[in-house]
C-alpha cells in the first residue's frame, strides 16, 4: 500500500511538473499565434485584423505569471483551450478524433509486433543456430535499423503508387458514410493494412530481440532440466517453462510502448495521411498551434504515466518481494 | 459634375464572357457534373464556413460569398461586375458611390438588400479580427442613397480604395445579426450568395460544395457541384494527382512535367510569373547604404544559375531591376528601363572593379574585403529553415559574393524567428517576396511606404528600410489619380528611380501553381487562352469568374 502511494505521489509530480513545462516552452518560442498568421497572410491582412486576433488568442502581453494560473485552472477543468489550426475548434475535441484513430493505427500495431515479434524470439532462441535463427535474426537486425520514413515511404511508393493495389492515404473511403457496418469496417482496415505493416514490420525486431535473450538465458537454467528429466514434451518446455518466463521483461517494455502509442507514429501518419495524433501534431508544430501542442504533450504524459502505473500493478501482482517491501 | 469612371462596361463584358463559349463549336453548354478540387491543405476538414476567418474552410471566399466587383489582375483597370453593377468615384476622390444589381437573392430565397452591405461594413469595423482582407480600413463610414445604392465615405482621397472594397463579400443581415462574436461563428450552414453554397456530405475528409437555388446569374453556375478533398502534404496531392483524380488544384511540384503531366494525358499546367523575389540588404548598416556596393552585389549575382539549378528552374527570369519582376508586365516600360538592364547581368569583374574603385579593398591581405575603417565586411544571408529552393538560391549567392571577395554566409533559422528578426529590423540580407496587387501601385507601396518600417514593427517586405521618400511622393500622387495613362506614367517614373538606387537586388519571379486535368471538363484559363490569372488559392477573387466558366466536356461521363 505504501509503495502504491508513494508511486501515486510521484506520478502527480511528474503531472505537473509536465504541464509547467508545457506552458514555459511555448512561450520561450519566437513569435506568437497572431503575429505568426498574419506574417503568413503576407501582407493581405490588416494590421487591425492582427489586433483583434491576438485579444481572441489570449496572446496579449499580460503578466505571465496570471497567464499560468488561468492556465492551471483550465486545465484543472478539462479546458485545453481553442486550437488556432482548427480555429474556433476547442483542442479537446479534436485531440479525441485523432486519439481514436491513434489507438487503432498504433495500438493495433504494437499487439500486433509485441505478439509476432515475441513468438520469433522464443522460436529463434529455442532452436538457436538453427536456420531460423540465423535468417529471421539477421532480418531483425537490418529491419530494426531501418528509420520509420523510409520503410512507410518505400511501402507507399511500391503498394500505392506504382502497383496500387492499396490506397493512398486517409482512414476510410471517403465516399462510404461512417457507421458500424461491414462495408465501413471493411474499408477501415484496408486503407489501416499498409500503415500498420510499415509500424509492425520496423519495430517487430526489438520484441524479437529482447524475447531471444531473455530465452537464451533461461535455457540453462536448472528448471528446464529438471522439466526434460520429467519426460515432459518440447513443446510444453518451450510454452510453459521457458516462453512464460522469458516473457515478463517484455511485459514490461510493453506497458511502457502503450503509452507512448499516444506520441502517435508521426512519418506513417504523414506519408499515409492518416488522421492520427501523430500528423496532428506535426500540423500543429508547423502552425505553431500552442494549445493544440500542449494537449497533445499532456496527452502523452497522461498515457505514460497511467500505463506505467499499470505496469507498477502488474510487477506487484508477478513478483511477491515488492509486496514484503 | 464630378467625373464618372467606369472602365469595363457591362455589353463588353458579356461578350467577353459569351465570347469563349461560342468558340466552342456549339452554343450549347453542358451542364451539371462534379468537379474535384483540392484547395489548400489540411490534417483534417472543420465545418467553417466563415468567410472571414483565416483558417476556415477555404471554399467559402468568393464562391459562397461572393464580392460585389472583381478586378481582372491581367487587364489592368478591368472589372467584372459581380454583386455590384458598377461603381463611381468624384474627382475628389472621397467617396465611391457603389450601385448594387437589382433583385439580388441570398441561398435561403430572402432578398439581398444594400441594408445588407450596410450591415456588413459596419460588422467588419465593429470586429476587426474579422477584417482580414483590410477593406474597411480605408472606410470612415457608409450609408444607403436610394434604393440600390451606396455610398463608401474614404477616410483620405484615394484612387486605389476600389481595389479593395471590390472584395467586400456582403453577409446577410438577418443571419449574423443574431450572431455573438462573429470571429467565433463556425457557420455550418451557410446562407450566402455565390454559386455553390449547399454543403453536402461534410466529413473530415471530403465534403461537396453544391450550386446555389437562388443564383442571380442565369444559366450559372454550369457545374452541380464542387467535391473538395482533404490532403496533408504535396506527395499525397500529387500521388492522387498522377491518377487524374483531380481537375484543379495549385501544389507546389519541382519537376511538374516528370512528377504530373507525364502520369496521365490530361493533366495540364501553366505556372506563369507571380511573386517577385528580391534580396533585402538592410540599408541601415554599412556598407548595404551604399549604392556602388548594390550594384556590385547585384552584378556579382548568378541569376542563371538560380534559375535553372538552385530553383528547379522553375522561376522567371526579369530584365529590370525594378523588384516587380514580370507580373505587372503591361506596366513595364523597355525603352525607358534598357539603360538599367545591365545590373541584371552577371558580371564578377566589373562587380570587383567597381568595389576596389569605391574602396572596399582587402587591406590586411587576409583575402576578404574590408571596409575604410579596417573592419572585415561580413553579409549573413538568411532564409527560413526548410524553405529548399529559397535557401538554395542563397547558398548560390554566397559563393558568388566569396568569388569577388565578400565574406558572405548563410544562415537558415527557425521561421518565425526569421520573421522576428526582420520585424525588428537586425541582420544582413535576405530573400524576401514582394506583395502582389492590382496594379504596381500596390507591391511598390508595401515596400516602401514609411509606416510599415518602424523597428520593431518592420514590414516583411521592408525589410531593407531603404527611405525613399521621391518613390512614396509618386506613389501618394497615384493614389490621387484616376486615368490609367497617368497612372502608367507615374509607374514608370518609380520604376526608374528604383533601377538607378537599388533599394532592393531583383533576382526573378517565383511562378504560381496552378495544375489542372482537363478530361472532364472545359474552359481552362491557360496560355492559350488566359481570360483571368487561373489560381484556386482563395487570395485570388478571379477564381470564381474561372469557376463559372467550367463545364463538362461533350461525351463524357458525369462524375
Amino acid at each position: 500500500m505504501k509503495f502504491l502511494l508513494r508511486r501515486a505521489l510521484f506520478y502527480l509530480v511528474a503531472l505537473w511538473t509536465a504541464a509547467s513545462i508545457n506552458f514555459i516552452v511555448p512561450r520561450l518560442m519566437p513569435g506568437d499565434p497572431a503575429t505568426r498568421m498574419f506574417n503568413r497572410a503576407k501582407g493581405k491582412m490588416s494590421p487591425e485584423a492582427l489586433e483583434g486576433l491576438k485579444r481572441a488568442f489570449g496572446f496579449t502581453d499580460g503578466n505571465l505569471w496570471d497567464q499560468y494560473l488561468t492556465y492551471i485552472t483550465q486545465l484543472l477543468q478539462g479546458e485545453l483551450g481553442i486550437s488556432m489550426m482548427f480555429f474556433p475548434e476547442p483542442v479537446a475535441d479534436k485531440l479525441l478524433y485523432a486519439t481514436w484513430w491513434t489507438l487503432l493505427l498504433a495500438g493495433s500495431a504494437t499487439l500486433l509486433s509485441f505478439a509476432l515479434g515475441t513468438l520469433m524470439g522464443a522460436i529463434a532462441a529455442w532452436r538457436r543456430g538453427g536456420r531460423f535463427d540465423l535468417w529471421g535474426t539477421q532480418l531483425a537486425v537490418l529491419l530494426q535499423s531501418t528509420t520509420p520514413a523510409v520503410v512507410a515511404l518505400l511501402l507507399f511508393w511500391g503498394f500505392a503508387v506504382e502497383w496500387q493495389l492499396f490506397p493512398l492515404g486517409r482512414a476510410y473511403n471517403i465516399y462510404l458514410s461512417p457507421g458500424l457496418n461491414w462495408a465501413f469496417i471493411g474499408s477501415v482496415l484496408y486503407y489501416a493494412a499498409l500503415p500498420v505493416l510499415s509500424i509492425v514490420v520496423i519495430s517487430i525486431g526489438q520484441w524479437h530481440f529482447s524475447m531471444r535473450n531473455n530465452m537464451i538465458n533461461l535455457l540453462d537454467e536448472d528448471y528446464l532440466l529438471l522439466a526434460r528429466a520429467k519426460g515432459l514434451s518440447e513443446r510444453r518446455i518451450l510454452t510453459q517453462y521457458a516462453a512464460r518466463n522469458a516473457i515478463l521483461p517484455n511485459l514490461n517494455a510493453f506497458a511502457m510502448s502503450v503509452g507512448l502509442v499516444l506520441a502517435g507514429s508521426l512519418f506513417t501518419e504523414v506519408v499515409f495521411n492518416y488522421p492520427g495524433l501523430g500528423l496532428f501534431v506535426l500540423k500543429a508544430i508547423q502552425a505553431r498551434d500552442y494549445a493544440f501542442i500542449q494537449g497533445q504533450l499532456l496527452f502523452v504524459t497522461l498515457g505514460v504515466l497511467i500505463s506505467n502505473f499499470l505496469g507498477d500493478l502488474l510487477n506487484l501482482a508477478l513478483d511477491p518481494r515488492l509486496r514484503v517491501d | 459634375m464630378a467625373q464618372l469612371r467606369r472602365p469595363l462596361g457591362l455589353l463588353s463584358l458579356t461578350l467577353l464572357l459569351f465570347g469563349y463559349v461560342v468558340a466552342d463549336e456549339s452554343s450549347a453548354v453542358r451542364r451539371g457534373g462534379t468537379l474535384n478540387l483540392v484547395v489548400g491543405q489540411a490534417s483534417v476538414f472543420v465545418r467553417n464556413f466563415n468567410p472571414y476567418v483565416q483558417n476556415a474552410r477555404q471554399t467559402s471566399r468568393w464562391w459562397m460569398y461572393e464580392p460585389l466587383l472583381i478586378f481582372n489582375a491581367l487587364k489592368p483597370g478591368e472589372y467584372f461586375p459581380r454583386l455590384a453593377e458598377g461603381f463611381e468615384q468624384p474627382q475628389s476622390l472621397d467617396y465611391i458611390t457603389v450601385h448594387l444589381r437589382k433583385n439580388l437573392k441570398w441561398s435561403d430565397g430572402r432578398p439581398l438588400t444594400v441594408a445588407d452591405v450596410v450591415f456588413s461594413v459596419e460588422l467588419l469595423k465593429r470586429f476587426p479580427a474579422l477584417d482580414i482582407l483590410g477593406i474597411t480600413a480605408l472606410v470612415e463610414s457608409v450609408e444607403q442613397v436610394g434604393a440600390n445604392s451606396l455610398k463608401f465615405h474614404l477616410l483620405t482621397p484615394n484612387s486605389t480604395a476600389i481595389y479593395k472594397l471590390a472584395e467586400l463579400m456582403p453577409l446577410p443581415e438577418h443571419i449574423w445579426s443574431q450572431v455573438g462574436n462573429p470571429l467565433f461563428y463556425m457557420n455550418a450552414n451557410p446562407v450566402g450568395s455565390g454559386p455553390f453554397t449547399e454543403v453536402v456530405d461534410f466529413t473530415p475528409f471530403v465534403y461537396k460544395q453544391c450550386r446555389n437555388p437562388h443564383y442571380w446569374q442565369a444559366g450559372k453556375p454550369y457545374i452541380d457541384c464542387l467535391r473538395n478533398l482533404q490532403f496533408s502534404d504535396n506527395d499525397q496531392v500529387i500521388a492522387a494527382a498522377r491518377r487524374g483524380e483531380i481537375d484543379w488544384m495549385g501544389t507546389f511540384i519541382a519537376s511538374p512535367e516528370q512528377e504530373y503531366a507525364d502520369y496521365h494525358p490530361h493533366n495540364r499546367y501553366w505556372q506563369p510569373a507571380y511573386e517577385p523575389v528580391n534580396i533585402h540588404l538592410n540599408t541601415r548598416k554599412k556598407p548595404f547604404d551604399d549604392l556602388r556596393f548594390r550594384q556590385a552585389f547585384s552584378l556579382a549575382l548568378n541569376r542563371k544559375e538560380m534559375v535553372e539549378i538552385a530553383a528547379y528552374g522553375l522561376p522567371i527570369k526579369s530584365e529590370f531591376p525594378i523588384g516587380i519582376g514580370v507580373y505587372y508586365d503591361s506596366w513595364i516600360n523597355r525603352e525607358r528601363l534598357a539603360p538599367y538592364a545591365r545590373w541584371m547581368k552577371y558580371d564578377p569583374q566589373q562587380a570587383a572593379a567597381i568595389l576596389d574603385s569605391a574602396g572596399y579593398i582587402d587591406r590586411d591581405g587576409n583575402g576578404w574585403r574590408e571596409l575604410a575603417d579596417g573592419e572585415t565586411i561580413t553579409i549573413t544571408l538568411s532564409a527560413p529553415a526548410g524553405w529548399t529552393d529559397w535557401t538554395n538560391v542563397l547558398a548560390t549567392a554566397v559563393q558568388n559574393l566569396r568569388d569577388i571577395g565578400l565574406k558572405a554566409r548563410l544562415s537558415t533559422p527557425d521561421e518565425d524567428a526569421w520573421y522576428e528578426m526582420i520585424n525588428a529590423g537586425e541582420g544582413d540580407a535576405v530573400i524576401m517576396w514582394a506583395e502582389i496587387g492590382t496594379s504596381p501601385w500596390h507591391t511598390y507601396w508595401t515596400m516602401f511606404n514609411p509606416r510599415g518600417m518602424n523597428r520593431g514593427n518592420i514590414h516583411l517586405t521592408q525589410f531593407h528600410q531603404y527611405r525613399f521618400p521621391e518613390v512614396v511622393a509618386l506613389l501618394e500622387r497615384f493614389g490621387r489619380t484616376q486615368g490609367l495613362a497617368e497612372q502608367k506614367a507615374i509607374i514608370a517614373e518609380v520604376e526608374e528611380l528604383v533601377a538607378q538606387r537599388l533599394p532592393v537586388i531583383h533576382l526573378f519571379s517565383n511562378p504560381g501553381w496552378y495544375q489542372y486535368n482537363d478530361s472532364r471538363f472545359q474552359g481552362w484559363s491557360n496560355r492559350d487562352n488566359a481570360y483571368v490569372r487561373p489560381y484556386i488559392q482563395n487570395d485570388v477573387p478571379e477564381r470564381l469568374i474561372h469557376l463559372l466558366n467550367l463545364s463538362l466536356k461533350k461525351g463524357v461521363e458525369a462524375p
